[in-house]
């Protein structure tokens, strides 16, 4: 068996040799590069004057102002047009002789404000709102008046950029029948269908390796749909990779959200009403970034409620468009925002009421699963007080220590949603030398699944892990997909490989029956050969798949796993932190993750997303922020908008139980994002925890 | 002194992995890119303010940032990218620590890591943990969190120490 093992990565032996291939190292014949004229303006109209060929949103989109300019721009880093050269050099002199004259219009980057619809953020906009909806259960103000506990306040969960290493970029050649595209994207499908439909042509999508993303590169990007415009009108091929200021001024913008709240309490800290506002900035409205954000601001609302018993809440859930970047999905897409609310208010109640954190969280959370939380969440499987008293023994240590060493311990648990829908493809087909291909509709970027589904089939199948070959990202060469996002990749995708792998195996064995000449019903496969019950003869599995191209049978299998509900994985976190009396300088010491996530298909592979998950999750707490002054982030690089070095990332270590697991074939639930969910709340519950206050707004800043 | 002109080119020589290569290259180009042009495309790019890292080489025993050199700085200069690490179709000790201790995710940061451990180790061939994490603090990573780039490095400071020792 490989599922379960620490199977080292099938990936890594390309890119440890500096053979990846990412977007920017294709190169195509007499391909030209593209770059693209910015807003500097958060609204105004514009006018460009070009000494060079311009490509603007009249020629690219007539009449409209997405995804290309054509008249009224809406936040600084907006396309207004692209040239087109020989290298990034000459582009980039090129941008200088095109000059854009700006009548400004009144902009709003506060959501708050945006709300009241005084500035309108987009002349073509009815109202700055755009997405209203409410979340109701039981009779909370009637519980919140009757509660003797009632605590009050904002919280802030600030602008992040996600910020992978690797910026967007993308390749698109026009071959005279069809447009294909390379491009730094999470899912090569979901660009196919959208490109196909912007440019009424049909489309072959290629996702090469790719740099990271974390939520940066679900959407398709203005930029994309522009680039593959051109080459279609040029008749050329085109590369376009940004800068990272580029990147940064334009891609990446997730979280963003506030919690107005007021809560009650018994006397003994148990919850007993939740009120609460959730405002969404959005951003500027741009359709593909508000189908992404705004599923995200109900994720949030939704999962307030956190792992607890909430049974009384209001929670409205406002999404309002602002003169900046569109705001799209950045690792945890909402319930990192959730989770932030109701952990916070929970270590705000630990403060106020003189209960212990993970005592607390006992009188409060859910006791038994299937639960369906008060929003219509089911948290599907598990054993949550089971984790609390298995994280105990940790906790009463990381106690100890922090009075020995004058440091604070912070608390943070999670409930989490993962392995949405709709669907995920797997194809399974044999070489006629007997070499297994196994292809996914998902489009990993860095999490390794292609190791998992290798795992899977090699399990199903019986066989050797080096006999099998893992390839996705190329609409070329599967029917299908939906992409990697939303922690979903190893158990949906996974459930599709380990369908197809069985109907491959049915196959298998049918053509080694018909090879033997004897009916299906009289062999059984094992260990990859096919077995004749009443002779003992045997095939391997060379001879079976010879046997089967010989006799005509195709060995070529696709599965389309349609998934009925999503998993909930959850788990409890610390951290013990210092926090500098002089300086205000807090620096993670130690944590501890003890997250239940159903089977884990490879232990390894699941702690590395838990180690990334938690840096970012720590970074939000302690680093990173974008910086306003008069209706633009200033700090767009890697200066200003600190990235964690090797230097402030703490020590983690990762314990995982296995109480529930989920209802898909793989057993697994998502670890993806859990580690970004959660580690903030925990960072900034310590911190909240030396200040004998709870800290409402991050990063933390030393006053 | 040689003059070039701002529309001009001039003609470079490089050694890379142990090759010569000559290349004619506008003044301004970066090293970075004149590299990833001869071919040379595990080096990378990304920022544009020398902070990340992912473009470190190691030039005349140096590791340096080549999006921070001018190609004709570079003139006559020794040069290891990633490419030239494997010796004999085997793998780097700092390679394989990589692999072992699943020191990469998206691979995209991963050869200026490398270099920089490469060279990290030549300086220091014991480093303790702390230094390992100061070594490499000019080099950005998003996906690891660091923990097993660092378990990586450890893992070739042993395998290189018991082989010289």
């Amino acid at each position: 068996m490989y599922i379960g093992k620490p199977v080292k990565r099938i990936e890594d032996l390309n890119l440890i040799r500096g053979r990846g291939q990412y977007v920017d190292d294709i190169v195509l014949p007499n391909m030209k590069y593209v770059a693209f004229v910015r807003s500097e303006r958060p609204h105004a109209l514009v006018k460009v004057r070009s000494d060079v060929p311009f490509y603007g949103g009249e020629v690219i989109n007539p009449g409209l102002d997405f995804p290309i300019v054509s008249k009224e721009t809406t936040y600084v880093g907006q396309p207004l047009g692209a040239v087109v050269g020989r290298d990034q050099y000459e582009v980039h002199d090129m941008l200088e002789e095109v000059e854009v004259e700006y009548q400004d219009l009144p902009y709003e980057v506060d959501p708050r404000k945006a709300m009241k619809d005084e500035v309108k953020v987009y002349s073509k906009l009815d109202t700055n709102v755009g997405l209203r909806k409410e979340f109701v259960a039981g009779d909370p103000e009637k519980a919140l008046k009757e509660s003797p506990v009632v605590i009050e306040g904002e919280l802030r969960n600030q602008r992040m950029i996600a910020t992978p290493m690797e910026t967007r970029g993308i390749v698109a050649w026009f071959d005279g029948r069809r447009v294909n595209v390379w491009s730094s994207t999470q899912s090569a499908h979901f660009l196919r269908r959208n490109l196909t439909s912007f440019l009424k042509t049909d489309v072959h999508a290629v996702q090469p390796d790719v740099g990271g993303a974390f939520g940066s590169k679900i959407i398709t990007h203005p930029e994309e749909y522009a680039v593959s415009f051109l080459s279609l009108k040029l008749g050329i091929p085109l590369k376009w990779v940004p800068t990272r200021t580029e990147e940064m001024m334009s891609s990446g913008h997730g979280r963003d959200k506030s919690l107005s709240y007021k809560v009650g309490t018994t006397r003994d800290g148990v919850i007993t009403a939740l009120v609460g506002t959730v405002i969404g900035n959005l951003g500027a409205p741009y359709q593909d970034a508000y189908d992404d954000e705004s599923g995200n601001v109900l994720s949030t609302s939704r999962m307030i409620l956190g792992p607890y018993n909430i049974r009384n809440a209001r929670v409205e859930a406002l999404g309002v468009y602002t003169n900046l970047v569109p705001t799209t999905s950045y690792r945890g897409a909402g319930r990192p925002e959730g989770t932030f609310f109701i952990e916070s208010i929970m270590n705000e109640l630990s403060l106020e009421l003189g209960i212990d954190q993970l005592e607390i969280r006992k009188r409060n959370v859910v006791k038994s699963t299937p639960y369906q939380n008060a929003f219509g969440i089911t948290y599907d499987s598990g054993d949550y007080t089971e984790i609390l008293r298995k994280s105990e023994p940790y906790y009463e240590d990381f106690k100890r220590r922090a009075i020995e060493e004058g440091l604070c311990v912070g608390l943070g648990m999670y409930v989490e949603i993962t392995g949405f829908g709709p669907w995920e493809t797997a194809r399974v087909y044999v070489k006629s030398d007997g070499k297994v291909v196994v292809i996914s509709g998902a489009g990993p970027h860095g999490q390794g699944d292609g190791t998992a589904f290798a795992q899977i089939a090699a399990d199903v199948l019986e066989l050797p892990i080096e006999e099998v070959e893992v390839q996705w990202g190329d609409t070329a060469i599967i029917e299908d997909g939906i992409g990697t996002w939303g922690s979903r990749t190893v158990t949906v995708g996974g459930s599709a490989v380990m369908q197809a792998s069985q109907m491959l195996k049915d196959k298998l064995k049918q053509a080694g029956s018909k090879v033997l000449n004897v009916d299906v019903e009289e062999v059984e496969y094992e260990g990859g050969k096919v077995k004749d019950r009443g002779s003992g003869k045997a095939l391997d599995f060379r001879e079976v798949v010879s046997g089967a191209y010989k006799l005509g049978i195709p060995l070529d299998v696709t599965a389309v796993y349609p998934v009925t509900r999503p998993t909930s994985p959850y788990g409890i976190h610390m951290a013990l932190v210092s926090l500098d009396r002089e300086t205000g300088t807090a620096k993670v010491r130690d944590y501890l993750a003890i997250d239940d996530v159903g089977n884990v298909i490879n232990p390894m592979l699941a702690e590395g997303q838990i180690h990334g998950g938690v840096l970012q999750g720590i970074s939000q707490a302690l680093y990173e922020g974008v910086v306003l002054e008069e209706g633009r982030v200033v700090n767009l690089n890697v200066v200003d908008y600190l990235i964690p070095t090797a230097v402030e990332s703490p020590r983690m270590k990762w314990e995982h139980f296995t109480f529930g697991v989920s209802s898909h074939p793989t057993g697994s639930k998502g670890i993806g994002e859990a580690g970004a969910v959660v580690a903030t709340p925990v960072i900034m519950n310590a911190v909240s925890q030396c200040l004998g206050r709870q800290v409402k707004e991050m990063p933390w800043r030393p006053a | 002194m040689k003059v070039v002109n701002a529309n001009e080119k001039v003609s470079i020589k490089l050694r890379i992995n142990g090759k010569d290569y000559e290349d004619v290259v506008e003044p301004r180009k970066l090293l970075v890119h004149a590299l990833r042009d001869l071919g040379f495309t595990g080096v990378h790019v990304g920022c544009d303010s020398s902070n990340c890292g992912a473009c470190t080489v190691i030039m005349n025993g140096k590791s340096v940032k080549s999006c921070t050199l001018l190609a004709v700085e570079a003139n006559g200069a020794d040069i290891l990218t990633i490419e030239g690490l494997e010796k004999d179709g085997k793998l780097h000790p700092i390679q394989e620590g990589f692999w072992e201790k699943h020191g990469l995710q998206c691979g995209y940061c991963t050869p200026g890591m490398i270099m920089e451990a490469y060279f990290l180790l030549k300086e220091n061939p014991h480093p303790t943990e702390e230094e390992i994490r100061e070594g490499i603090s000019g080099n950005l990573c998003r996906c690891t969190g660091y923990q097993n780039i660092v378990e990586a490095i450890k893992y070739a400071s042993e395998k290189m120490n018991s082989k010289t020792d």
